[in-house]
């Protein structure tokens, strides 16, 4: 089911990008939970 | 200033009271990070990348002469084959050219576009659906069918990544991600952009996850032809909020709803905020009936659908009674303040410390979702609660920092900052919550005066985004409570888009 569309857009190739770009959501939470954390340090230890 | 904890009943009710108001922060934020571990739930593994069902594209359509044009051409020019895709206009008895474009776009697509047209219209949009999908499913032709509205241009995969996941008998829906995409970009458009990717790309992810959706997109919506025979072969006419009947009314019969962030199409929204509230006053109002009418799938666990799930009913009900949180918080803290300052203290220290590391996590999260909305509207993230509510979070996160530089700028500015100013800006900032609700519809009636229309953007900066949606809600709750007629609001488009 390796099929190419009216544009010759490979079905299967465009599911593998779909796949890597959700796998990637990951880090990006890990980055937004860093920054809330360290911010959240920084206020626990040297604004207060 | 002493900080104490509460010495009494009354004072640990205030303080609790004051920490429900951070509950639909913490749920959008436990949304960010079920969004992050979307891939577990994504449903990208039991797609077949090739299927191609037949689908009818049903486009409601009244006055749409402006937009028509150009969404016909890129729908014919989709990357799906041309003999399975047909596109059904119903012209709910349009007044403008819309009649004459429709007409020349059957003599350029025989076969692929079919203009019906209703004598009598102006029922509404769910009226004006029914009688296009009554005609779709009178013969076997149609597998699925799109909904969608006349200004929505698709991407050119868009269509086949919402068809893949049809492979799949249990889902019985599929929605793709709708950008704010109006050309060129105005400043009410980078906020809704921003709304948009929030709650889209994130919290529609979440409801993947825990599998349960609160509502099918409008204007991008994929039912398989087996699931909305079983819903009754039409879409709801007796609220404002169609396509949420339509999402409750798939899930529960048992089938999956699913949102697929890449298939993506893009739409143009209000660019005046009079304009805006029209649109959200009628979303919000639906939202109330379609919760009276569905009240009690929330919290109760089924075998059939995961609508009970517990995040998803705390999500769906901070977000209906956001502004009765907002009010609850502020008046407790008060309260609290005249009762005993030194817990009122703590309290608010928790509520705007918690909410303000809440913000930054969901904020840094959002844009790091979508380049293109995290170049175009930085901005209006960054000052989607208020630039008023931004100060009060600087101070919150830094107050050394911030004590220091009131004590150095305010005295230039002719205040005196000792207790007593002190003491002013808190119990202003305690009531800020609230009030910034009330600032929001002041902006909303300014956008209506030609005068200080100039200066809405500023105000909706200072005031907020959020605040303002939270006004409409407000207007949503007058509106049901006095009985308002459940009619239906074009929302005017101008067809101006990008193309790419």
């Amino acid at each position: 089911m390796n099929e190419r569309t009216t544009h010759g857009l490979d079905p299967t190739a465009l599911l593998r990008a779909d796949r890597r770009a959700e796998t990637a959501l990951l880090a990006k939470g890990v980055v937004a939970i860093a920054v809330a954390v360290v911010l959240g340090l920084m206020r626990t230890w040297w604004w207060v | 200033m002493s900080t104490a904890l509460p010495t009494d009943a009354v004072g640990w009710l205030l303080s609790g009271l004051v920490l429900l108001g951070a509950l639909p922060m913490a749920a959008s934020t436990i949304g960010h990070l079920l969004a992050a571990l979307h891939r577990t739930r994504d449903h990208l593994d039991r797609v077949d990348p090739a299927l191609q069902p037949r689908v009818a594209v049903v486009v409601p359509a009244w006055n749409e002469a402006a937009v028509l044009e150009h969404s016909v051409e890129r729908m014919m020019a989709l990357d799906y084959p041309t003999d399975r895709l047909r596109l059904v206009v119903v012209d709910d008895a349009s007044t403008d050219a819309t009649p004459a474009i429709l007409a020349e776009a059957q003599r350029r697509y025989p076969g692929r576009v079919l203009h019906l047209r209703r004598e009598r219209g102006g029922q509404g949009k769910a009226h004006t659906l029914n009688h296009g999908l009554q005609h779709v499913l009178a013969d076997d032709w149609a597998q699925a069918v799109l909904i969608t509205d006349a200004d929505v241009v698709f991407t050119p995969t868009a269509i086949g990544r919402m068809a893949r996941h049809l492979a799949d008998p249990e889902v019985g829906a599929v929605m793709g991600f709708i950008r704010e995409a109006s050309d060129p970009p105005h400043w009410l458009g980078r906020y809704v952009g921003y709304e948009y990717a929030t709650a889209q790309l994130s919290m529609r992810r979440a409801q993947n996850v825990v599998g349960a959706q609160a509502c099918l997109a409008g204007g991008a919506q994929m039912l398989s032809r087996g699931n909305l025979e079983a819903i009754g072969g039409r879409i709801d006419t007796t609220t404002l909020a169609e396509d949420t009947v339509t999402t409750m009314q798939t899930q529960l019969a048992g089938r999956r709803v699913v949102f697929d962030p890449h298939a993506e199409c893009w739409a143009e929204e209000p660019a005046s905020l009079a304009a805006l509230w029209k649109q959200r006053l009628r979303w919000a109002r639906g939202n109330l009936q379609v919760t009276r009418r569905f009240r009690s799938v929330f919290f109760r666990p089924s075998r059939q659908h995961r609508l009970g799930n517990p995040w998803f009913g705390v999500i769906w009900f901070s977000t209906l009674y956001l502004p009765a949180f907002m009010i609850l918080a502020s008046a407790a803290l008060v309260t609290l303040w005249f009762v005993d300052r030194g817990p009122a203290q703590i309290a608010f220290q928790l509520y705007w410390g918690a909410s303000a590391l809440m913000f930054v996590l969901g904020t840094v999260f959002v844009l790091l979702l979508d380049r293109r909305i995290a170049r175009q509207s930085w901005w209006a993230a960054l000052t989607f609660p208020g630039v008023v509510n931004l100060v009060v979070l600087a101070v919150v996160l830094a107050p050394a920092p911030m004590e220091r530089l009131a004590a150095t700028v305010l005295p230039g500015l002719g205040v005196t900052w000792d207790e007593h100013a002190r003491d002013v800006a808190l119990l202003g900032v305690y009531l800020w919550t609230s009030l910034a609700m009330l600032a929001a519809w002041l902006v909303y009636r300014a956008d209506r005066t030609r005068v200080l229309r100039p200066l809405v953007p500023a105000l909706v900066a200072l005031v907020g985004f959020g605040p303002v949606l939270c006004a409409v809600t407000v207007a949503a709750y007058v509106a049901q409570a006095r009985g308002a007629a459940t009619t239906w609001d074009k929302t005017e488009k101008t067809g101006k888009v990008r193309a790419s």
